[in-house]
């Protein structure tokens, strides 16, 4: 037996961009065992629904993570909705599945180009990062902020976009795909792209079931689970096949993030062929009462949120288990029998948030 | 072969197209209708109810009566247009311009002229 | 006494020349990712600033050997300006190599001595063509002598155009560019944090990138003495031979350490001896 070395993958790595500790157990460069710790970034934010009225907490909801923030807020939303049985205006719901896919596309466009760079494809990083201005651009455009809008509250939607501006973004849409087809292409048949990925990370159907994979990685492992298939919000009406792979590896992952991204520009075109007319938000009056589990779909998975009102301005309870923190155990699978130069690739294929896990 | 030259012509072509960078803050960006830069005030038409101070999720307004002051702490501003939102006179309003860097984190206070100056005025 | 002359010129002006070809080459890889790109001077700022760090040595070995690495690196780029023998220059590059290795083994760290067997491996796959190319250009040319290779009259690309293409394929090794940089980038960072030069900070980070640049002018010198009775024609090859890398750089993802050593050695053998093979029969 090899010599057992332990080396310490951050929590300050250059390779990523948030804290996460990782202590690998090497066999000459072999990852035999690996123990995570997690925590650096605590930021107490569910402590904090007990100060801020429940109104409030959507802007809190939405800092918890900077890349699929607008999901955070719907989540937490829909839970309060629920909990008060507030009837929300279908134009506000397809509004919300409008933002959430686009920021789906934003995000995994933003994975595409961190994962290009990590192994080494600097230019394919700097275009997937170009296109995502675009996206970006449309975000500045409809709800004045680039990254966390502010655009969910309770009962609806803050922001309408009028038909016109929707039927410009259709076209915006198309350009933005047209954009980013030829970079989809290199990430589905680029030679030194399959070399770095494939059979890197192997995750199988019956690890990732078992270990509790979500979104992407589940996906890739062939597993076929995505909460729009919930039919929550405006999904009731738009039909959402999800995307799955069986290769289960560093490759499979990326292929169903690319698809995906097709995926979601379509269903935003159906969002603003299909949009109602009519108002964008109920009224809210009262507290909420009760408690409710709200599901929804994030880019990086499905995310839960837990409330629990007591019927006064502030919450009992709110909790929030977000898709990395489900997706850690897996990635612990994935790395053991990898080699040290493949940790990084590995750990990013999951798309870590590590704020999102810490909260 | 042709596997390796996936990402050719986009590297090419983007060789003779100029660059998408934009030079912030040498060139003026592009404002939306939207876009959050900061709040400011009209403080002819403030009336001093302090609800943008109440509403505020993070504290960053603070109004002061007594003193006929009132202050916002942009580093705590989050920009989300709550006290647009609020205000009964409509006197918050929200700027595209990009609020400038400073050196140290402080609040910017504006005096709010009394009712009676208001009318001579 | 000319000979001095020419091999001081030589090592005084590398780095003028070098950190030139550095910046363009910044500017042309940011237009080809859609950037601005820095000015084309950045090279030069970099270096001067990191001079004016402060030096983190990990031990007292690190600094010296990457201060002899630098003498011999430069010792490789004076011999071949001053026109001495082309396989002595190319071991004392090959020795200068080797004590940045060593470098980066004494210092301990697991990203630097992982950066530093991959620098060995690409030394491996490398080296083994650069020879073949100076035993080719001996087939070609009949000598050793580089000023008599500079001076002949005919050019050796002519006997030796898969040598030539071979040199070019090891060239990404050389230059630190993807497919091929393996132990160390030019980029912000890579699987193994900055692979060989991690450990390197401050001013020995900046010797570091000095190496680099007599390096990178080194092996372009190579290129040229393939054309080197026509020297408009050989500085356009060059070039020619730079913007190349400077696309596959861009065109590529980092490959693994077995691909690319495999590879190398096939295009070594192939290429490299089956044209030496052919020369040697015909001859």
């Amino acid at each position: 037996m090899a010599k057992r070395t332990i080396v310490p993958f951050g929590p300050q790595h250059p390779v990523l961009p948030e804290p996460i500790h990782l202590d690998l157990v090497l066999e000459d460069e072999m990852v035999v065992d690996v123990l995570p710790s997690v925590g650096f970034i605590h930021r107490g934010l569910e402590l904090l629904c007990q100060k801020k009225s429940f109104q409030d907490m959507v802007f809190v909801a939405e800092r918890i993570c900077g890349i699929c923030s607008f999901i955070h807020g719907v989540g937490y939303c829909q839970g309060i909705e629920k909990v008060m049985n507030l009837d929300i205006p279908k134009r506000a719901q397809f509004l919300r599945v409008f933002w959430g896919e686009l920021s789906r596309v934003h995000s995994h466009l933003l994975w595409l180009g961190l994962a290009a760079d990590a192994i080494g494809f600097e230019s394919l990083f700097m275009h997937s990062w170009r296109v995502r201005e675009k996206v970006l651009a449309i975000f500045e455009e409809t709800t004045g902020g680039r990254v966390i809008f502010g655009a969910a509250k309770v009962g609806g939607v803050r922001i309408d976009i009028s038909q016109d501006k929707l039927d410009q973004l259709a076209i915006a849409l198309d350009e933005i795909q047209k954009e980013y087809e030829p970079l989809a292409k290199v990430f589905l048949e680029d030679y030194t792209v399959q070399h770095r990925w494939s059979e890197v990370g192997y995750l199988s159907k019956e690890d990732a079931h078992q270990l509790g994979a979500v979104g992407p990685t589940a996906r890739a492992s062939g597993l076929p689970q995505d909460m729009r298939k919930l039919r929550y919000g405006a999904y009731e009406d738009l039909e959402v096949e999800p995307i799955v792979e069986t290769a289960g590896d560093c490759y499979a992952r990326c292929v169903v993030r690319v698809k995906e991204i097709y995926q979601s520009l379509d269903l935003m075109r159906r969002v603003i062929h299909k949009i109602p007319a009519g108002e964008i938000e109920t009224k809210v009056t009262g507290f909420p009462q009760g408690e409710y589990f709200s599901r929804v779909e994030q880019p990086r998975g499905e995310v839960v949120y837990y409330v629990k009102g007591n019927g006064t301005k502030f919450l009992d309870r709110f909790r929030v288990r977000t898709p990395t923190f489900a997706n850690i155990p897996p990635l612990l699978q994935m790395l053991k029998g990898c080699t040290l130069a493949d940790v990084p690739a590995i750990v990013l294929s999951i798309d870590p948030c590590i704020s999102c896990t810490e909260r | 072969m042709s596997d390796i030259l996936k990402m050719f012509t986009t590297v090419i072509k983007s060789l003779f197209k100029k660059s998408t960078c934009r030079q912030y803050p040498f060139k003026k960006p592009v404002f939306f209708d939207r876009t959050k830069g900061h709040i400011q005030i009209d403080r002819e038409r403030c009336i001093l109810c302090s609800l943008c101070d109440k509403r505020c999720p993070t504290g960053a307004i603070n109004v002061d009566r007594n003193a006929r002051t009132w202050a916002i702490n942009s580093y705590k501003c989050i920009l989300c247009f709550r006290c647009v939102e609020v205000c009964p006179v409509t006197c918050l309003a929200m700027q595209q311009q990009y609020s400038a860097p400073e050196e140290i984190k402080k609040s910017e206070v504006v005096e709010i002229p009394a009712k009676a100056e208001k009318a001579k005025a | 006494m000319n000979a001095w002359i020419w091999g001081i010129v030589g090592i005084l002006l590398t780095p003028v020349v070098a950190g030139l070809v550095g910046g363009i080459d910044r500017v042309i890889t940011a237009k080809m990712q859609g950037r601005m790109g820095p000015p084309v001077l950045q090279p030069f700022y970099d270096v001067m600033k990191l001079f004016s760090k402060q030096n983190l040595v990990l031990n007292r070995f690190h600094h010296d050997l990457v201060i002899c690495s630098l003498i011999f690196t430069v010792a490789a780029v004076g011999l071949l300006f001053a026109g001495e023998n082309l396989l002595m220059c190319i071991f004392a590059l090959v020795v200068g190599n080797v004590f940045l290795v060593l470098a980066a083994y004494s210092t301990n760290s697991p990203y630097s001595m992982l950066g530093a067997d991959r620098e060995l491996l690409q030394m491996l796959a490398a080296e083994p063509m650069i020879l073949l190319a100076a035993v080719g250009i001996y087939m070609a040319t009949g000598t050793f002598d580089i000023n008599l290779i500079a001076s002949g009259t005919h050019s050796a690309i002519q006997y030796l155009p898969g040598v030539f293409f071979g040199l070019i394929y090891v060239l990404t090794i050389k230059l630190r560019k993807s497919p091929f940089d393996l132990s160390t980038s030019h980029h912000a960072h890579q699987e193994l944090v900055k692979g060989l030069s991690t450990e390197f900070a401050g001013p020995s980070l900046a010797l570091f990138e000095i190496i680099h640049w007599y390096e990178t002018v080194f092996v372009m010198a190579l290129i040229y003495l393939f054309f080197a009775s026509r020297p408009i024609v050989g500085i356009v090859a060059v070039l020619i031979v730079y913007f190349l890398e400077i696309l596959i750089d861009n065109i590529n993802a980092r490959v693994k350490w077995d691909l690319m050593l495999a590879s190398a050695w096939v295009i070594t053998l192939i290429f490299g001896l089956g044209n030496l093979m052919l020369l040697f029969i015909l001859k």
